[in-house]
């Protein structure tokens, strides 16, 4: 899983209609300290700063959050 | 692979004077003081207030700034104490455009800010600055929430199969490590058969074992 060298790892796939509702209500339940996203999702539009499912998990998710927007 | 490439070696961090921003520099000088990294800290005074108290006050600008400057020397020695990679600095101009201004100056490897201002909404959603702020800059940023451990004991990584996914996973690992927290890594999943827009006459047409072996990919 791409060198990844932590502690305790798991992976989840999780169904929910809306990409959004589901990360919020998984965050709601799991508390994390600090949630990890991408600045862009899927869309290939340039011209888009900000995912729209990131700037709704930057506006309201309970927890911290890390945006990652440096691809290198 | 196990870490970034590029750890947290440089961090810039927006104060103002805000629990959230108390929370954003006691994390900025905990990752710092790990990664062997230097502060930048930096308040931006809007200028818009600074020429509005200016009318209405008998200070002049250099006495205010100078007073707030004191204020930031003083936020900053209660909350990191004696680490000395320390840069403090005051700017006046717009908020937004300034602090990113400085983010291009000086080419920090994370940017981290508190998740609201110092009015935060009475939802405790994040602030507009703020979003502005993570829009404009081009390097990561760590939106920090006051909590009560100083410790990260739990870290999710949201991965869509995108090119972003390997830098996501990579900096969630870097924000465990130290503290060996748990790592999870989520992929939200919309089953396209309930995809109203495929929904029409012209959709593929599917086995009846399609979403059993759909899923079975996915292991959902």
């Amino acid at each position: 899983m791409h060198g990844v060298s932590t502690f305790k790892t798991s992976t989840k796939v999780i169904e929910n209609e809306s990409h959004f509702l589901g990360i919020l209500q998984y965050l709601k339940t799991e508390a994390p300290d600090v949630v990890v996203i991408g600045a862009r999702g899927q869309s290939k539009i340039e011209t888009m700063i900000l995912g729209r499912i990131s700037e709704k998990v930057i506006a309201q998710a309970p927890s911290s959050v890390f945006v990652v927007k440096n691809l290198d | 692979m196990k870490t970034r490439e590029k750890p947290f070696k440089k961090i810039l961090v927006g104060v103002d004077f805000s629990d959230a921003s108390k929370a954003a520099l006691a994390e900025s000088c905990r990752l710092a003081r790990q990664q062997d990294g230097t502060l930048y800290v930096l308040h931006v005074v809007d200028i818009s207030m600074l020429e509005s108290i200016g009318k209405f006050s008998h200070f002049s600008e250099p006495e205010i700034i100078s007073s707030i400057e004191e204020r930031l020397r003083a936020f900053c020695n209660e909350v990191v104490g004696n680490f000395s990679e320390i840069h403090l600095t005051v700017k006046t101009g717009h908020p937004v455009k300034d602090f990113a201004n400085a983010s291009e100056e000086i080419k920090p490897d994370l940017v981290v800010l508190g998740a609201w201002g110092s009015i935060p909404h009475s939802d405790q959603t994040t602030g507009t600055t703020v979003k502005q702020i993570v829009q404009e800059c081009k390097t990561d940023v760590l939106l920090m929430k006051p909590r009560e451990s100083d410790k990260f004991s739990k870290v999710v990584a949201c991965i869509d199969f995108s090119n972003y996914d390997v830098p996501i996973i990579r900096a969630a690992n870097q924000l465990c490590i130290s503290d060996e927290a748990t790592l999870e890594i989520i992929h939200l999943f919309f089953p396209p058969w309930k995809n109203e827009s495929l929904l029409t006459e012209e959709r593929l047409v599917v086995s009846p074992d399609f979403e059993i072996e759909y899923r079975a990919v996915l292991r959902v």
